[in-house]
């Protein structure tokens, strides 16, 4: 690159801070640009140092976690969230019960919880496993998505039960939710979790909730006929996943370098 | 690998390559080392900070886009640095060390290396301006960066990087 080189001695100087700080500027000036003058630089630092250094770096990289750790660190799977999930499902279970007639509440609910716990289970806010997340050398998408499994499910079964208790089709909730959620994730590659499922949420709250505060009997996103449009949502949502999927590491760095 | 330049090894580290990972360590971490042990009164911190450095390397591999490797090497080193001290911060920190550790010891023979009247203009400045010049211009610090390695207020930093630039083109004339 140039004429100008670090010898060994120079080198030795450095180390042991006998440069004074124009010369020691020039030699760190230039090991940043000379990968020759870096190595000759490197070897004049106490290799012994350095060797228990890269043990203790390679430690801090070995553990990789595995995806059922995962399962059990997820905020989704805590009491408090499992107890939040019963009593809105038997909340929802209850009115529908005593009111049959309008647009079952449960309909309405069901895919929101699966987002709120995604929210929640994602958000380095409340994770408090997140330091533990950013240093950990899995994919984003990966870790992403056995958290998006924890929630799924801790959601599901209880409204399934519902779903089965008040005779509502578990396929006309199911949908949405599914596109709700591969939604949100699609949005993570681009927009904090938080964000992502906020629009994901709003998205629903669009085609649902408004009609129906308005007695509209049947909100276009409830109609039986729009299951597949939410289904072709679903699988629009997978692709975009899949292809932006190393755009997940931006947000996989920025819950975890967030101190 | 020892043919491999640094560009390919990073290329390798961000698809998870453990020998590329290595290998680049084996190369860089010697001068980071050193580096931020010049950088930080307390050797067992630059060690940590070391660590940490390298840990973001594996994890922020992909992010690297072609240019100089060692520059990319020494900003995510410079940013570890500050995150470290930051959180050292809150704990109570004797702010005088790291001047007290900067004074320039006698000139030896090995310093003969010809920098010319900048060089001189540089060694005459105070070693509080001169660390001052070299977290700001050196290791492309921030002002706010800069004060947290150095361990004194915003203003000072200012006023010390406006009082060496006049100190060196006052040298310079």
């Amino acid at each position: 690159m140039s004429t100008w080189h670090i010898d060994a001695q120079a080198a030795e100087a450095y180390a042991d801070g006998r440069l004074d700080d124009p010369a020691a500027w020039s030699l760190e000036a230039h090991v940043e640009q000379c990968s020759d003058c870096a190595l000759v630089v490197s070897s004049a630092a106490d290799p012994l140092a350095l060797a228990q250094l890269r043990e203790l770096i390679d430690q801090r990289l070995r553990p990789r976690v595995r995806g059922f750790v995962w399962l059990t660190v997820t905020p989704a799977l805590s009491t408090a969230w499992l107890a939040a999930v019963a009593g809105v499902v038997l909340g929802v279970l209850a009115l529908d019960l005593l009111d049959s007639t309008s647009v079952p509440l449960l309909l309405l609910v069901a895919p929101l919880l699966p987002l709120l716990g995604l929210a929640i289970g994602c958000s380095a806010a409340v994770d408090r496993s997140a330091e533990l997340m950013a240093s950990t050398p899995m994919p984003a998408l990966q870790v992403l998505l056995w958290r998006a499994a924890a929630v799924l499910v801790v959601s599901v079964p209880p409204l399934l039960l519902a779903s089965l208790a008040t005779g509502t089709g578990a396929l006309r909730w199911l949908a949405p939710s599914a596109a709700l959620v591969a939604l949100a994730l699609a949005l993570a590659t681009r927009l904090r979790v938080e964000a992502a499922t906020g629009f994901a949420a709003a998205l629903w709250v669009a085609v649902t909730l408004g009609p129906a505060a308005v007695a509209v009997p049947s909100p276009p996103g409830l109609r039986g006929g729009a299951t597949p449009g939410w289904l072709v949502l679903t699988a629009v949502s997978l692709v975009l996943l899949a292809l932006r999927q190393d755009r997940l590491d931006h947000w996989h760095n920025r819950t975890g370098a967030g101190r | 690998m020892d043919n491999v330049s640094d560009d390919e090894l990073l290329a390798l580290i961000a698809r998870a390559n453990t020998a590329a990972f290595h290998e680049l360590y084996d190369r860089h971490a010697g001068w980071l080392l050193l580096r931020l042990k010049r950088r930080c009164a307390d050797p067992g911190l630059a060690e940590e900070v070391l660590q940490d450095t390298f840990v973001s390397v594996w994890r922020s591999a992909g992010t690297f886009t072609a240019g100089s490797a060692g520059g990319w090497l020494w900003t995510l080193a410079s940013r570890r640095l500050v995150d470290a001290l930051r959180r050292a911060d809150r704990a109570p920190r004797k702010a005088s060390e790291p001047v007290e550790t900067a004074v320039p010891g006698p000139h030896d023979e090995l310093c003969d290396l010809t920098y010319g009247d900048l060089g001189t203009a540089l060694s005459q400045l105070s070693p509080e301006l001169r660390q001052v010049l070299q977290a700001t211009v050196l290791d492309g610090l921030s002002t706010r960066e800069a004060a947290v390695v150095l361990g004194i207020p915003q203003g000072t930093v200012k006023t010390r990087a406006a009082r060496a630039r006049a100190e060196l083109r006052a040298g310079l004339a």
